[in-house]
């Protein structure tokens, strides 16, 4: 086990140092002269020069990656060329906002989706596994742009229900705006004893959590479903029923812990469809997040921005697979 | 004892793979359930308006994206079926035009992206050697990331457009097949036939492409039918931010970015492609499954 940790850890180190010199070499050769993006419309060729000085751009290319690394080692990921801050200081601004809506999402997703997988598998055959067959196969091939216009037409419009985009009503900013401590708006609002705003937070919430999250979860109650059905023609399944064990012991004792082995392995990929998914729904719900800064970025060119979130998505992407792989091997014994 | 059971076991395997062949009776089974005819027609309805569109569109030059500015947003009805855009250009016309783009897109990249990763998985699957774990590493680090993000890396790198959205989407789309036919290859180079061609003395080449290849086609063919909505759904993403088909050409996903804004009053320019590319997706999907299923169970 400690072994399998080490190299699981070494590996992890391994990608984390790919990504980084792919994402470097990657932006370096994007098409623009970086400098003149930086120094903006109009600039006259010295201060284009006198930029390029600044930004090291007149050193080597291996030179220049040596600095970008250290640099990276601190925490540095250089000015953004659109908002001219530094990015690590906008992505950590940025992080909590999306990172609510994507907790919340993956919570939903996982749980909800095990459960309908569970129902389906349970009543296999009959109309309730035809009914989440279908709503499951409709989930997962709705694009998730289509389906956040969706939500907005008819929750905001036709119901008006939910709010129709941003983080807080208009007037409540004024009342009760929110005070930034953690950066999750939830979190905040409730230490503030803010409950207005911590309301009116979560009904800003609802849509875009439900369009991040409709996807996942009929990818999750599919696997579930279809995993839970094999496991249980399994002759240890069999030989259990023989010796008399009741159905339901069966089902849920034996069948499901070994059913939801490659149910984690999804649920780590969730983490980047969501991360990504976030791009589409925080630009049409207006949710001041990461994903609308990353799409902010790459309209306008904005490299070191794009460096950045990039390597965060990349790095969240590896890490959540690596610690589902980990759980897996912790969950179920038999993987080698 | 344990030899036993391993021999045991690929003889089950061989078994399990005489039924895994497509044969025409599950063919027929399968246009026997009504949800997978139904996906079938209305997958052969797309790729009929895909192939004749200038026919089945009203108005063939607005559906290549010439502007119509005296009919701005008509609601759909009477002369425009399905209503008209921002520049008045009629949204049916829009549709079945972008079906060439969006269908033959989605084909075009799972088509390249099975076509590259099959040999290179038949390869590193049968050879062990330094060139088999060189093409596993690289599957292993393309899959390392998530493909949706090299895809908009590679937009912004070559450009956005139709033909460099589906390259940059080929791109971390074989690995996928390569992986997959790399370990079907794994468990069928030990069964008795293969063994018994090598002892023959047949060429590598020759025992991959004759022994090999036909029987691994089916899982391949399954995926490749279900991967054809993912595509279709991606090609949208990219042209949704930008980063794939360009203005005034017709492609689903840009259609219904298009409408965006004014999806409040004018809800038709987005909905309705946005219908189109859902209910080819679930056909696709519906369908690939119904043949999963047929295949899976036994005869």
């Amino acid at each position: 086990m400690l072994l399998f940790l080490c190299k699981r850890f070494a590996g992890l180190i391994a990608l984390l140092l790919i990504l980084s010199a792919l994402v470097f070499f990657f932006t370096r050769s994007l098409p623009g002269d970086v400098a003149a993006l930086y120094i903006g419309g109009n600039a006259k060729a010295e201060q284009i020069e006198i930029a390029r000085l600044e930004l090291g751009l007149d050193k080597p290319l291996l030179v220049q990656y040596k600095i970008y690394m250290k640099k990276l080692l601190h925490a540095d990921m250089g000015v953004s060329l659109r908002t001219h801050r530094p990015v690590f200081k906008d992505l950590m601004e940025k992080i909590p906002m999306s990172f609510e809506l994507v907790f919340w999402a993956l919570f939903i997703a996982t749980f909800f989706g095990v459960f309908t997988g569970v129902a389906a598998a349970y009543f296999h055959g009959s109309l309730i596994d035809d009914v989440i067959k279908w709503v499951t196969s409709a989930a997962v091939s709705i694009p998730i742009f289509f389906l956040a216009l969706l939500l907005q037409l008819f929750f905001f419009n036709y119901l008006g229900w939910f709010p129709l985009q941003g983080r807080l009503d208009s007037f409540l900013e004024f009342t009760h705006p929110i005070e930034n401590i953690t950066g999750f708006s939830m979190v905040d609002t409730l230490i503030t004893g803010n409950l207005p705003a911590f309301f009116n937070v979560i009904r800003h919430m609802v849509l875009p959590v439900a369009a991040l999250c409709v996807g996942p979860w009929g990818i999750i109650a599919r696997l579930t479903r279809s995993s839970l059905l094999d496991i249980m023609e399994q002759d240890y399944i069999l030989a259990a029923r023989a010796s008399g064990i009741s159905e339901g012991v069966l089902f849920f004792v034996y069948g499901l812990r070994n059913a939801l082995s490659p149910v984690l392995t999804v649920i780590g990929l969730s983490v980047a469809i969501i991360l990504l998914s976030t791009f589409y729904v925080e630009m049409i719900f207006n949710w001041p997040g990461v994903g609308y800064y990353s799409l902010a970025a790459i309209i306008s060119l904005d490299y070191t921005a794009l460096m950045g979130v990039t390597l965060m998505i990349g790095a969240v992407y590896v890490i959540a697979n690596t610690t589902m792989d980990i759980v897996r091997r912790v969950v179920d014994p038999r993987i080698k | 004892m344990a030899r036993h059971a391993h021999s045991y076991e690929t003889q089950a395997k061989q078994v399990n793979r005489e039924h895994r062949k497509v044969k025409w009776f599950q063919l027929k089974r399968l246009l026997r359930r009504k949800a997978a005819f139904v996906s079938l027609l209305i997958l052969v309805l797309a790729l009929m308006s895909a192939v004749f569109a200038p026919l089945i569109a009203p108005y063939p030059n607005q559906g290549r994206g010439e502007v119509n500015l005296e009919h701005r947003l008509k609601a759909p009805g009477s002369d425009y079926t399905l209503g008209t855009d921002i520049y008045g250009r009629d949204l049916f016309s829009r549709v079945v035009f972008g079906a060439r783009i969006s269908l033959f897109g989605g084909i075009c990249i799972v088509f390249f992206a099975a076509l590259i990763g099959i040999p290179l998985g038949l390869w590193a699957g049968y050879n062990e050697g330094i060139s088999g774990a060189l093409i596993s590493r690289l599957v292993e680090l393309f899959l390392s990331f998530p493909a949706t993000l090299i895809a908009m890396a590679i937009s912004i790198l070559i450009g956005a457009g139709w033909s460099t959205a589906i390259i940059a989407l080929i791109i971390p789309w074989w690995p996928w097949y390569t992986r997959l036919v790399q370990a079907e290859v794994l468990s069928i180079k030990q069964t008795l036939y293969v063994e018994a061609a090598q002892m023959l003395g047949y060429g590598r080449l020759y025992i991959i492409f004759r022994h090999i290849l036909p029987n691994i086609m089916t899982p391949v063919m399954v995926m490749i039918l279900l991967d054809l909505g993912p595509a279709i759904i991606t090609i949208g993403l990219l042209s949704f931010i930008g980063l794939g088909t360009q203005p005034p050409m017709a492609d689903w996903g840009l259609m219904v970015w298009e409408g965006a804004p004014n999806i409040l009053s004018e809800w038709w320019i987005s909905i309705v492609p946005g219908c189109a590319m859902f209910v080819v997706v679930i056909a696709f999907n519906v369908f690939g499954d119904a043949l999963k299923e047929i295949l899976d169970s036994n005869g």
